[in-house]
């Protein structure tokens, strides 16, 4: 937790209560007080003003964080409110992710029965996944990336429990792969370094969807929120930009401008950068 | 150097970049975003600086990467209705619309135009123009004018009032499908949606109608999961009223399906689910068949998610594959789309 947010005015903090409807869940002003000081909390840094404080408050979706924090305290009507809404589409969305009828029910049974909270606490109370909502995106995002996570984790575990042969077959790849391998120059790395610093958190995530998981444009674009052409524009502009950037670096380094283009040619050729090293690399900075 | 070696170098680095992929495991982040920011962080609602965070997270975590992708690459639909009232939808999504008509309407002036020319050039001379008009009117129906026509055409299908099949009241001796206009009216998606009832009033409007069709047949509603009880459950039965929706049957005829549409026309009811079930009744539900959705070699995949039954042998089946299937003789025979 980063810090508990400031103070908020009661006047305030009634109308964002009225605003939620939360009352009507029967969730009680001072359990939403305890949520907005939690949710502050959360997101925003130790000493942050009050403005910076009402930024965040009015970003928050606060009808559905008063119904999934009701749900998650077991009110009946915002339970009923939770099921006419997100019922249909929760399963909706597991077939979505999970291109699968069979998997998809499993999952949405599966996370039911975490909204609805399986455990309990020392004091009796039921554990329910949808106090975890902070109202920072839609509910139905919320939900949708839980079920992904969860989707994502069932997957892995069973990727996991692949057969003998496949693990030869495989291992036999990767070494393949491996003797295939020749040393990178160290110049050419730190020069890669340097071009990539250069690029926003953004263009870094373009690159990496595009080249290094395989995404189309098409999906790129859907994720960002704008159109193909912009995301195929961006990789050319980045492509081509960061190209440069590695020459001009490489020139730094004392490299001639034959000795430069060689370099990028062998690059071409035989050698392997590790930009998702130096992707990761970014963020440690 | 020139560009088309630029080009040239640019275009192979990727191949570097997925081979060094396969043999660099990725690194292990302390911290990730949470769920609700990856919510917000799809939904472009986080302010500048955490986006630029998340976003260089994302760059470097192949993990959230992939939860992210796997949430949000494919995520258009559902995504649209996240923004339930209107003050939640951005002013850019109306603008698009508005674009189209605007084209329509300047193309329709200049086709109005264009007819009008037209006319005014290929008009006999009418000596006695009285007898010449009704002559024409009895002969054939008034055509609309092009311009008309053209506009209907053109017309963005933002602008077409969403016109579903509904079905006729349950108390007709043969229900057939027609066109007509929802009024979604509280009571209305009340009665289609049981649950809905249990709320309170002012919350009534709110609440979304089901996505599932009833089909009425000789005095029967046919619906999927339309009782309070069954509306609770993630798989979907078939379930039969007949006092207007007052109460529902459950129809059971699989144990291992989960049913998603259901459409009658008369006496004919077809329930189609999961792995391309799809059964089909003649006598108002008393005996099912099970029909295998098929053309050759080729059969259905996925869950039938709709069905529109155009008359008793005109049918045509959705699944969540997005394969269409039509049947021209009440599901005896199929092709796909």
């Amino acid at each position: 937790m980063k810090g508990a947010g400031p103070e908020c005015d009661p006047r305030y903090l009634a109308g964002l209560y009225a605003k939620s409807g939360g009352q009507s869940f029967g969730l009680t002003l001072q359990d939403f007080a305890e949520i907005l000081r939690e949710v502050s909390g959360r997101y925003l840094p130790a000493g942050a003003t009050q403005a910076e404080a009402a930024a965040l408050h009015h970003s928050l979706r606060l009808e559905e964080l008063a119904l999934a924090r009701a749900c998650a305290q077991g009110s009946e009507p915002a339970w009923e409110c939770f099921l006419t809404r997100y019922r249909q589409k929760l399963y909706g969305m597991a077939v979505t992710i999970a291109r699968d009828e069979s998997i998809a029910r499993e999952l949405a049974d599966s996370l039911y029965a975490d909204l609805f909270g399986t455990r309990q606490t020392h004091e009796g109370r039921r554990m329910s996944k949808l106090a975890s909502y902070t109202g920072r995106g839609s509910l139905e995002g919320w939900l949708r990336t839980v079920l992904a996570q969860e989707y994502v984790n069932q997957y892995r575990s069973q990727r996991r429990l692949v057969s003998f042969d496949e693990n030869v077959d495989t291992a036999g790849l990767q070494a393949d792969g491996a003797s295939s391998k020749m040393p990178a120059d160290a110049r050419l790395e730190d020069a890669a370094d340097a071009a990539l610093m250069n690029l926003s958190g953004e263009e870094r995530l373009i690159l990496a969807w595009y080249y290094l998981d395989g995404r189309t444009l098409a999906e790129i674009a859907r994720m960002l929120g704008v159109h193909e052409s912009t995301i195929s524009r961006r990789l050319d502009s980045m492509t081509t930009s960061l190209r440069k950037s590695i020459v001009r670096e490489l020139r730094k380094r004392g490299m001639s401008a034959r000795e430069t283009e060689q370099a990028m040619q062998v690059d071409v050729r035989d050698l392997t950068l590790d930009v998702r090293a130096r992707l990761v690399q970014e963020k440690g900075r | 150097m020139k560009r088309s070696t630029v080009e040239l170098l640019m275009a192979n680095i990727p191949k570097i970049i997925r081979s060094r992929l396969a043999q660099k495991a990725a690194e292990k982040f302390a911290v990730h975003p949470d769920p609700n920011l990856l919510a917000a962080f799809g939904e472009h609602t986080l302010p500048p600086r955490e986006h630029a965070e998340v976003s260089a997270h994302l760059a470097g975590c192949a993990d959230c990467r992939e939860y992210f992708a796997v949430a949000f690459a494919t995520a258009e639909p559902e995504r649209a209705a996240v923004a339930a009232s209107p003050a939640d939808i951005p002013r850019r999504q109306w603008f698009p619309a508005w674009r189209w008509a605007a084209s329509a309407a300047a193309i329709g002036c200049v086709t109005a135009a264009l007819w009008q020319l037209r006319v005014k050039q290929s008009s006999p001379v009418i000596t006695n123009p009285t007898a010449s008009v009704s002559e024409t009117r009895s002969t054939q129906p008034e055509p609309p004018p092009p311009a008309v026509a053209e506009m209907k055409k053109l017309q963005p299908r933002a602008f077409a009032k969403k016109r579903e099949p509904q079905l006729l009241a349950a108390n007709k001796s043969s229900a057939r499908l027609v066109d007509v206009e929802p009024a979604p009216t509280p009571s209305a998606i009340a009665q289609q949606n049981p649950m809905v009832a249990l709320l309170p009033p002012s919350r009534q409007a709110a609440a979304p109608a089901p996505m599932v069709r009833q089909a009425a047949v000789q005095d029967a509603l046919w619906s999927i999961n339309a009782s309070p009880d069954a509306s609770l459950h993630s798989y979907g039965e078939i379930q039969k009223s007949l006092d207007g929706g007052q109460t529902w049957q459950t129809v059971r005829l699989s144990n291992d399906v989960s049913f998603r549409a259901i459409a009658a026309v008369g006496p004919h009811v077809w329930a189609g689910g999961s792995n391309g079930a799809l059964f089909q009744s003649s006598d108002g539900g008393s005996h099912w068949n099970r029909i295998t959705v098929a053309e050759q070699d080729t059969k259905l995949t996925g869950a039938i998610v709709s069905i529109d039954a155009q008359s008793e042998d005109q049918l045509k089946i959705t699944s969540s594959s997005g394969e269409k299937w039509i049947s021209a003789n009440g599901g005896r025979d199929w092709k796909r789309e």
